[in-house]
């Protein structure tokens, strides 16, 4: 199955789903809740009963055997007089036997008389042990009980009992079935509610997941509505901020390959032109042609400096460990005002440095020499006649500070938040004609912030620059790898 | 083909030929032991294979003068008192027991004459059953009529 996206939605067995499994452990919770409601009310009432009937039937039978107790001999005729005047009602049927379990009175069927009755109640009762057991089945209670005969010779025989209660079986059986009803009533109910809030649940998560792949397919300008208020909504919140992100870097890497094409493009088409003028022209003169060809070597120049640039900032991009030791920022700026003291003199600019001693930084060392000579060489590059350039480094309360102040054309203000961005240039015409190319202060910037430090700029336009750079003293031993 | 059908009709007639030497399936009656009565019933049947016709009586006999195989059950009969002889009259077996059938009393006695009872009567021509030691009679005629089994598990009477 594929979706607008591009990608394959895998294909799940029902079982796999999140909606079954929620489903499936409510429904099992549910039923285990209500199987419990439903059986141990019953199963207690049905104890209680029991229990009554026991008290009952032993103590009826009692009687009985209290009663008989006084003959000598249980006999037929004298057991029928005695139970006779007894008022035993509501039994389904009392036995009484002798001593060998042969019947001397039946309630039920007098015709037994005489019979042997092989009863393990009687025979448990002959024993000397009192018996009853009872037991719930066939829409009725029916209980046993037994208990021996004594007379002043000793055991003489045995007095059984039966009961058969149907009525309080009925009304338990009654409020079993309107457990049952309601039980399953309720059980409906709460699988139904399952079903709803478990697919509203799910269907949340599919909709991500869905975003996700169209996102994934590329369309990095597409966004989901978070809803609600709970721990899906921050999901779909924080996939909102990371599509936003990814949007943006995606929109940065077509912008720099875009410029860099661009800067790499240009020197190479001015190359072309001006081999193909050199072809062309017959009989060109040599001061001509070695002008040209001069022109060649410059933007051969341009374009192996912007190659340079570029792989640095590849490199920095790719997070390529760098070793990193002691070094001191105040000799950078003194080596940089050495190698830029030509270039100021031809240029008419006088440059000055100064610098604390003991202005150690944690970096690696060539890192640090590009930072402070990219800032100078701007410094003096743009310029005027007569114009200063002043480096200073110190050491404040917790940091150590570079300035690289000039006295230059400035910064318009509108360009101030750009001018760290790769490619931008203020005066493009005037950067070319210095050599530029757009990449020096993105990679002072870059170089900077990866070694813990930061970096402003305040200028004003047509009054000059300044830089001021503070990074993190070293600690007391330094070096690593960042 | 025909070899085999043959051989399947051999293996049938032997079969039906074993059944008829070994007999119909009887029940005898044991006693429950008093561990097992209590909630249960007090005698229980245990199925024998018996010979039809003449040799059934003494088959019965000897089966229930046996032990039983079952840990539940147990024979009434004291070991001196098995019975060693029978005699059918009319519709009577009399049987003729060992001196410790005579000692017996109460609702052991009751057991043991029902057990031979329930057992016994109702093979061909045997209605009652009763017992002699050494000629005296000690339990007078006896049959499943004069004999009430409950089912522990309802209220179905008769036995």
């Amino acid at each position: 199955m594929r979706n607008s996206g591009g990608a394959e939605k895998k294909r799940r067995k029902l079982t796999q789903r999140v909606q079954f499994k929620f489903v499936l452990a409510f429904f099992t919770l549910i039923v285990a809740l209500l199987g419990l409601v439903d059986t141990y009310p019953i199963a207690a009432s049905r104890d209680l009963v029991a229990s009554e009937k026991e008290s009952s039937l032993l103590s009826q039978a009692g009687v009985i055997s209290a009663s008989l107790s006084a003959l000598d001999s249980l006999s037929s005729d004298a057991v029928g007089q005695v139970m006779s005047l007894l008022d035993i009602a509501g039994l389904e049927r009392i036995i009484v036997t002798d001593g060998t379990a042969r019947i001397v009175y039946d309630s039920r069927s007098p015709s037994d008389g005489g019979k042997y009755a092989l009863l393990s109640e009687v025979a448990l009762a002959l024993d000397g042990r009192q018996v009853f057991w009872s037991r719930f089945a066939d829409g009725a209670f029916t209980s046993r009980a037994a208990i021996p005969v004594y007379s002043s010779r000793g055991l003489s025989g045995a007095v059984y009992i039966c009961e058969r209660d149907e009525s309080q079986a009925e009304l338990i059986i009654s409020v079993q079935s309107r457990l049952w009803m309601i039980s399953l009533v309720c059980l409906a109910a709460a699988m139904a509610l399952t079903v709803v809030f478990s697919r509203a649940l799910t269907a949340r998560i599919t909709r991500l997941a869905e975003a996700m792949r169209v996102v994934r397919g590329g369309d990095y300008a597409h966004r989901i509505k978070p809803e609600g208020n709970d721990e899906l909504t921050e999901l779909s919140e924080e996939f909102n901020d990371l599509t936003e992100r990814l949007e943006t870097t995606e929109a940065q890497r077509r912008r720099f390959v875009s410029d860099a094409s661009h800067e790499l493009k240009t020197p190479l088409a001015a190359i072309r032109l001006l081999a193909d003028s050199i072809i062309q022209s017959e009989g060109m003169d040599e001061a001509t042609m070695r002008e040209f060809v001069a022109d060649i070597g410059s933007e051969a120049d341009r374009l192996q400096r912007t190659s340079e640039k570029l792989l640095d900032l590849s490199r920095r991009d790719a997070g390529a460990p760098r070793a990193l030791s002691r070094v001191d920022l105040g000799e950078a700026a003194a080596a940089t005002s050495r190698l830029l003291t030509p270039l100021a003199a031809k240029m008419g600019v006088q440059l000055s440095c100064s610098a604390e001693s003991d202005c150690l930084v944690t970096a690696s060392e060539d890192e640090l020499y590009q930072i402070v000579f990219n800032l100078a060489e701007n410094a003096v590059k743009y310029n005027v006649e007569g114009g200063e350039v002043a480096i200073d480094v110190r050491r404040g309360e917790k940091r150590v500070l570079l300035t690289v102040e000039d006295t230059g054309i400035g910064i318009p203000r509108e360009d101030l938040p750009h001018i760290f961005e790769r490619f931008y240039r203020v005066d493009k015409a005037r950067s070319r004609e210095k050599g530029g190319s757009g990449l020096g202060l993105s990679i002072v910037h870059d170089a900077v912030v990866s070694l813990g430090g930061e970096i402003e700029v305040a200028a004003r336009e047509g009054q000059g620059t300044r830089f001021t750079v503070s990074f993190p003293p070293a600690a007391e031993e330094g070096g690593g790898e960042l | 083909m025909r070899k085999s059908a043959a051989l399947l009709l051999a293996l049938l007639l032997a079969l039906c030929a074993g059944c008829s030497v070994w007999g119909e399936p009887w029940d005898i009656c044991r006693v429950v032991a008093p561990h097992y009565r209590e909630g249960a019933e007090l005698v229980r049947f245990e199925t024998v294979n018996v010979p039809e016709g003449a040799g059934m009586i003494d088959a019965l006999i000897e089966a229930l003068n046996s032990p039983t195989e079952d840990p539940e059950l147990q024979n009434p009969l004291p070991e001196d008192g098995k019975i060693l002889d029978w005699r059918l009259s009319g519709t009577v077996l009399e049987l003729s027991a060992g001196e410790g059938y005579a000692l017996l009393a109460g609702l052991d006695k009751t057991l043991c004459d029902c057990c031979l009872a329930l057992t016994l009567c109702g093979a061909e021509g045997v209605e009652a059953i009763s017992v002699s030691v050494n000629g005296a009679l000690v339990t007078p005629e006896l049959g499943e009529r004069d004999i009430v089994v409950y089912d522990a598990a309802s209220d179905a009477a008769e036995g």
